[in-house]
């Protein structure tokens, strides 16, 4: 069986922005808008919102 | 080199114990795809801050390829935690892929009893010599690629112990100041054939991290970190071990799921009716 790296940096991901909010969302002001929303798109909504 | 995204390598980089945490939970697969898709150095740390038989468990599937490089870069502690709970075939597949230097200490490391000092001492932060300035000292521990977690040993010109450096002394100390002036000399060192439990009951453990731990002509060997005691203990009273029972349990589970929905699929097609033996006929 051959697995998915995407699950583990959704994972990882979600993790960060639980975690450590402020150093995600001060790395997450650098990023190009277009790509953040990638980041964001498979997390819970009251997690992006709570940013 | 990856399609990993910068946030998630920043995460990895800087917060492995979380980010292995999170890992372990899933399945062993994806983190192994996230893992050879991230540069060789980070993945070496957070497989070695993965639970060993997690950890082991990644290594069978790595392509071997990446497993050289990854396994290479671990801690000895971490590599040898986790070839403990291998089985002996891999052990030796894993121990093929190191450099000879590494694989005769991991190697020496088996060699003692699981419940002895040695089998856990960590010896990746190399002694300091006494005569050393500690200005040398923190070039020194730069230039390593592990990070200093507790006071590195101070050694006299024949190898015995002369005393700890504290990582609070050696930050505040002035360069040009000698080793032998601040370095505490009140503790004690453990033997590498001592068991933990024996390590364990030193009233050290208070003040220190790591203990230094000596051979029986009184030469230092390495660090006895209160990490590695803890985790050498756990192993030594079974709780090591419940993670090999957890893997056959689930084995058994998962066999005994598998053969239920054959009997069912097998129960369901059937035309005799399982109750009654007889032909079963779907009047209309």
């Amino acid at each position: 069986m051959t697995g998915n790296a995407t699950v583990a940096v959704d994972v990882l991901n979600r993790q960060f922005l639980l975690d450590y909010p402020l150093e995600a969302i001060e790395q997450i002001e650098e990023i190009d808008p277009a790509v953040v929303g990638l980041y964001l798109a498979d997390q819970s909504i009251p997690l992006v919102l709570s940013l | 080199m990856s399609e990993i995204p910068q946030l998630t390598l920043n995460f990895v980089t800087n917060h492995p114990r979380e980010a292995a945490k999170a890992l372990e939970q899933l399945a062993v697969e994806d983190t192994v795809a996230f893992i050879e898709q991230i540069p060789p150095e980070t993945g070496s740390r957070l497989l070695g801050l993965l639970a060993p038989q997690y950890a082991g468990q990644c290594f069978l599937i790595i392509d071997p390829k990446s497993s050289a490089a990854l396994i290479q870069g671990m801690r000895s502690t971490s590599t040898l935690s986790m070839l403990r709970l291998a089985p002996s075939a891999t052990i030796n597949s894993l121990l093929g892929l190191l450099s000879t230097d590494k694989k005769v200490l991991l190697e020496k490391r088996m060699s003692f009893p699981q419940n002895a000092v040695g089998a856990w001492m960590d010896s990746d932060i190399p002694p300091i010599s006494e005569t050393l300035l500690i200005g040398d000292i923190r070039r020194l521990l730069r230039s390593l690629k592990d990070v200093v977690e507790y006071a590195p040993c101070v050694v006299k010109a024949d190898g015995t112990i002369a005393g700890l450096l504290s990582l609070s002394k050696l930050v505040t100390a002035k360069e040009g100041t000698r080793v032998s002036k601040i370095m505490t000399t009140d503790f004690k060192s453990v033997l590498d054939h001592d068991s933990l439990q024996s390590a364990a009951s030193l009233v050290d453990w208070d003040r220190f991290d790591a203990l230094p731990v000596t051979n029986r002509k009184g030469i230092f060997i390495g660090m006895l970190t209160q990490r590695n005691l803890k985790k050498g203990l756990s192993f030594s009273t079974g709780d090591g071990s419940s993670n090999q029972t957890d893997a056959i349990l689930e084995d058994c589970v998962n066999a005994y799921t598998s053969t239920l929905s054959w009997l069912v699929q097998a129960v369901i097609s059937s035309p005799i009716d399982p109750i009654t033996n007889k032909k079963v006929t779907h009047d209309r």
